[in-house]
């Protein structure tokens, strides 16, 4: 019975995969290879959820193009968790500052949780042709309590992704930026950052 | 007639460290010193960069006993420096016996406190005078039997990085150290309080205090030292193995 007879819980991790679904995704079955990696990827996060103990991981993907959206109405448990393949939008563009943008007022609700895990997996640069753009949103970002504290790994698919913009997205989480450019390399670089962030995250729990 | 102090502690290594077989981080001491009532909790940080940490919480109270006892009339405004003061010197100490690995000295900034990074938390209470240091999250609740409400006399801390706490490690650490000093003339407290954050974090409720402290004084009536260290020891116990977190109590009760 713990002290004054009250209920204990768990503490709640949200791991946030935040995937480009821009045209150019579409070219040689990125966003394929992407879907198969985040399948594949998914038994060995759940394992390694199943050893942090205290710690209830939550999974919610965001996919971002002209605009960005949740896949999922609210986070899902990550042991019941399975993932739901997203196409490319054919023409479309990359507006990751909005998508920054999106995230940060997602975290308005949520002052006082702990800080989110977020992977980022894009193939291109940021396109800016809407407000705010990749440093107003990434600002915005870092500006936010629980954003800034965000444990944050990038994936750059392919050879024209924007390095520069990748590290100023991590910049300061002590996160990383890697580089897959085929489907199996995908998965690799993607488990490595997916484990690396949860743990991260998890570790900020004690 | 003067009040006379018992004084207990316990500390839990949370399930998540059990699992992963890392150490408690917490620390906890307590002690009756020319009748003066000390207790003291720390809890080191769980970051990886913070590798030495249940090292650091345990030098923290070891110097906070130290100068909570040594110096009782201390100028308040003084207690914040030499409190970080002696934690640095013995960390220093610690790292000349103990070099940092090179995995620990990679890109750790000189002169590598943060491999040590605690909180800390102490009151001593010396004839009417109680007095209360802070640096850090955890809680310091005040109870007195037939009040509703638990007093907090330092509020809790404005949440800038969920996750992330002030330190000892922090250059600037006497800045961030909170001090208090109550005078006891009146009675006005029949228990102390310290916890570390894996109490107030394992519970669904934020506002646990007032429920708490009732419980607290309940379960404490008639208890020696050593009953009141087991029993404190069984608290601990529900919130490290649900939160997963190192759970540390200290308490100073009242026996009139």
């Amino acid at each position: 019975m713990s002290l004054g007879g009250l209920q204990l819980q768990e503490k709640e991790v949200h791991l946030i995969f935040l995937v480009d679904t821009s045209g150019s995704m579409a070219s040689n079955a990125k966003i394929q290879s992407l879907n198969t990696a985040l399948e594949e990827v998914l038994p060995a996060l759940r394992a390694q959820a199943s050893q942090l103990v205290g710690i209830e991981a939550h999974v919610r993907v965001a996919t971002f193009s002209n605009g960005p959206r949740w896949v999922q109405d609210a986070p899902a448990l990550l042991e019941d968790f399975w993932w739901e393949q997203v196409p490319a939008e054919p023409q479309s563009l990359t507006e990751l500052g909005v998508a920054l943008d999106f995230l940060r007022r997602s975290f308005d609700a949520q002052a006082h949780a702990m800080p989110p895990a977020i992977v980022l997996l894009t193939d291109g640069m940021p396109t800016d042709t809407m407000s705010p753009t990749f440093a107003e949103g990434l600002e915005r970002l870092d500006a936010h309590p629980v954003g800034r504290s965000a444990t944050r790994a990038a994936i750059a698919i392919g050879t024209d992704a924007d390095l520069s913009s990748l590290e100023a997205f991590v910049a300061g989480s002590g996160g990383v930026v890697l580089t897959a450019q085929d489907p199996h390399q995908l998965t690799d670089v993607l488990r490595t950052a997916s484990s690396s962030v949860l743990r991260a995250a998890s570790e900020l729990a004690s | 007639l003067t009040p006379r102090w018992i004084v207990a502690g316990a500390s839990v290594r949370g399930a998540r460290h059990v699992n992963l077989g890392e150490p408690n981080e917490d620390s906890v001491r307590v002690g009756l010193d020319h009748g003066r009532a000390i207790a003291l909790v720390a809890d080191g940080h769980g970051s990886a960069k913070c590798g030495r940490a249940d090292i650091g919480s345990a030098l923290a109270v070891k110097v906070g006993f130290e100068v909570l006892a040594e110096e009782p009339r201390l100028e308040l405004d003084r207690l914040p420096q030499e409190i970080t003061t002696r934690w640095q010197a013995a960390v220093a100490m610690h790292l000349a016996e103990h070099p940092p690995t090179a995995d620990e000295a990679e890109g750790a900034p000189h002169p590598h406190y943060l491999l040590y990074g605690t909180t800390l938390l102490g009151v001593m209470i010396d004839g009417p005078l109680l007095r209360l240091v802070q640096i850090g999250d955890g809680d310091v609740l005040l109870g007195r039997s037939g009040q509703e409400h638990a007093r907090r006399p330092i509020p809790p801390l404005e949440v800038n990085r969920p996750g992330e706490t002030d330190s000892l490690c922090q250059h600037d650490a006497a800045d961030r150290m909170s001090v208090i000093e109550y005078d006891l003339t009146d009675g006005q407290v029949d228990v102390v309080l310290l916890a570390s954050d894996g109490l107030d974090t394992a519970f669904a409720d934020p506002t646990w205090h007032d429920e708490t402290m009732a419980d607290v004084l309940r379960r404490v009536q008639g208890l020696d030292a050593g009953e009141l260290e087991a029993e404190i020891a069984g608290w601990c116990g529900p919130p490290a193995e649900v939160g997963g977190d190192d759970t540390t109590i200290a308490l100073i009760v009242c026996r009139h």
